[in-house]
């Protein structure tokens, strides 16, 4: 990056919030460094988070307690809504922010004797991350009820799209100019938002619409998990059209109880990380970024996105008889050992 | 037996039969009756299957009505009957509110897709993302899709074979992985290992390009030395 920069007028920045080296837009962070990396830095203000839930809804709840957890840190607002998650169950398991991320003190590698040059050489982390703005958060420690008493949270667990959106207009309107609100809905559109073929499919848009136009005229970042994967069982139309009202679309495509589970070019992940959409808000271009091959694991202290990479071949090919390299004749062909 | 797969504490358990020769639509109480005795749980037990229910309001009264200290278990008619007596969103919400209830023990629910009409497919679907445990049996085999509350998703195949009186399954083996040959020891005419005392000594020789210490350089400048002002090496693109 040239180290020139644009001169602009210092406003105050909002707490939480930083603006994005790309385009300089608002930005928040979702709470997940390497999410936050695969979408710019973070998510702008103003837009709607897409996360397409996996099969068994285990990964996508893990994101949205990093996006809640984030906001409780910054000291937002939260508002949270769900049919199927009982929100005191979920706030209540809200990962503990850590100080520092302790995996970047340097671990010595065993001395090298002779090429002692590569001790200095940094070790090689596909895992996607790099500058941050949020906050690191431990999963496997939990928030304390004291962090959470301090910040404003409104939840919101039983009625329709109507109510719902009812309940969030009045919301909106409470939240300062120099405050964000976070908006995290889970499971939207699951079995018990369900009432009508017809009229579910146009309800879920028509919320969508008017969330989208809320998010707009307010600060506030909207975080959704939709099940895709059901949705698509009502009509195969409607998972596009959703897509089509989120800013941002994240696919979580998890390997748990499928084949795909015991291939072994998988076996370090925990599914495979789909980018759907990212739009551009304000600017001509969207973020770009370095690659699409992305795949997820949930460690034991925290949940990564890094770049999909096959394992080393340690083990013999299945098949030997394909291995053999044509090469060229020189101690006659076939034979797998070479001659001196 | 298959009962010690799917009469556990996980509440919802969805038998989705797609077997096409079993009586599992006619007969599916009795096979509950049958796991539920295999192991040893056949007491609260609050059978819908035979209720005469014009709604689902009927059978959640029938189930409100029920009041027993302890936890009960609950058949459920099948969802082919469910949806001819109500609409798909009352059927999910008492399933669910059947679900979050404390009194309840374990909930089995039988979905036959092939019983479905067409415009109700996603039924059978729905009602698995809610399940904890989804059975589904095929002409041959069944696989057990369990999920634990803290997050853990197992699927397991089992071959079935149903005699008089129980029903045993047999774990299909999972893809097998070959196992790493050990590696044979190649023969050779010259001797590669080394033994300790060769170890040692050969550790002891100081190779030439060996880092030894921190090295740094000591310059003392003299009087007379000349330093350049100018970059030497500016018309150097380096």
């Amino acid at each position: 990056m040239s180290s020139f920069r644009k001169r602009t007028q210092e406003t105050k920045a909002i707490p939480g919030t930083r603006s994005s080296l790309y385009n300089g837009q608002t930005i928040a962070s979702t709470g997940n460094p390497s999410l936050d990396h695969i979408l710019g830095g973070g998510v702008q203000i103003g837009s709607l988070l897409l996360i397409e839930e996996d099969p068994h809804v285990v990964y996508s709840k893990v994101l949205a307690k990093y996006f809640l957890a984030e906001g409780v840190v910054s000291k937002q607002s939260l508002f949270f809504g769900s049919l199927d998650d009982e929100p005191e169950d979920l706030l209540k398991k809200l990962p503990k922010p850590v100080e520092e991320d302790s995996n970047t003190s340097s671990e010595t590698s065993p001395d090298m004797r002779i090429a002692w040059r590569y001790n200095d050489l940094p070790q090689v982390n596909s895992e996607q991350g790099g500058q941050k703005i949020g906050h690191h958060f431990n999963i496997l420690e939990q928030m304390s009820s004291e962090d959470l008493k301090e910040s404003d949270i409104s939840t919101w667990s039983k009625g329709s799209f109507s109510e719902l959106i009812k309940k969030l207009a009045q919301k909106v309107k409470t939240v300062k100019e120099d405050s964000v609100l976070r908006i995290c809905l889970t499971s939207l559109g699951s079995p018990l938002w369900y009432s009508e073929n017809l009229e579910f499919s146009k309800d879920i848009l028509k919320f969508l619409t008017i969330l989208r136009a809320i998010l707009r005229t307010y600060n506030t970042i909207a975080f959704v998990t939709i099940p895709m994967g059901l949705l698509e069982k009502i009509d195969e139309k409607l998972v596009p059209r959703i897509r089509n009202l989120a800013d941002y679309s994240i696919q979580l495509d998890s390997f748990a109880g499928t084949d795909r589970e015991t291939v072994p070019a998988f076996k370090e992940y925990n599914g495979i990380l789909n980018i759907r959409k990212l739009s551009a808000l304000n600017t001509l271009t969207a973020f770009n970024p370095e690659t699409t091959d992305l795949a997820f694991k949930l460690r034991r202290k925290k949940f990564v996105i890094e770049k999909f990479h096959l394992p080393p071949e340690l083990q013999d090919a299945e098949n030997p008889q394909d291995d053999i390299v044509p090469s060229l004749s020189c101690g006659g062909s076939g034979k797998k050992s070479l001659d001196f | 037996m298959l009962s010690n797969f799917i009469v556990t504490n996980q509440k919802l358990v969805v038998i989705s039969d797609d077997s096409q020769n079993l009586p599992f639509e006619r007969f599916f109480d009795r096979y509950v009756k049958m796991w539920l005795r295999e192991q040893g749980k056949l007491d609260n037990l609050l059978d819908l299957c035979n209720i005469k229910a014009l709604s689902i309001k009927d059978l959640s009264n029938t189930v409100e009505t029920r009041k027993s200290p302890e936890p009960f278990t609950v058949i459920l008619p099948s969802l082919t009957k469910l949806l001819q007596i109500d609409d798909p969103r009352n059927i999910i919400q008492f399933i669910n509110s059947l679900k979050k209830s404390s009194s309840v023990r374990q909930v089995f629910l039988l979905s036959t897709t092939t019983l479905i009409p067409h415009e109700l497919s996603f039924m059978p679907t729905f009602l698995e993302h809610m399940a904890q445990i989804v059975v589904s049996v095929t002409k041959d085999d069944l696989s057990i899709l369990s999920r634990q509350s803290g997050g853990s998703v197992t699927r397991k195949s089992y071959t079935y074979k149903i005699d008089g009186k129980e029903m045993l399954v047999k774990q299909l083996k999972a893809l097998v992985i070959k196992k790493e040959e050990e590696v044979k020891p190649v023969e050779h005419p010259f001797k590669i290992k080394l033994e300790e005392e060769e170890m040692l000594a050969r550790n002891a020789v100081k190779l030439p390009y060996e880092k030894t210490s921190e090295a740094d350089i000591i310059y003392t400048p003299d009087a007379d030395d000349d330093f350049d002002e100018e970059d030497p090496d500016e018309d150097l693109y380096i």
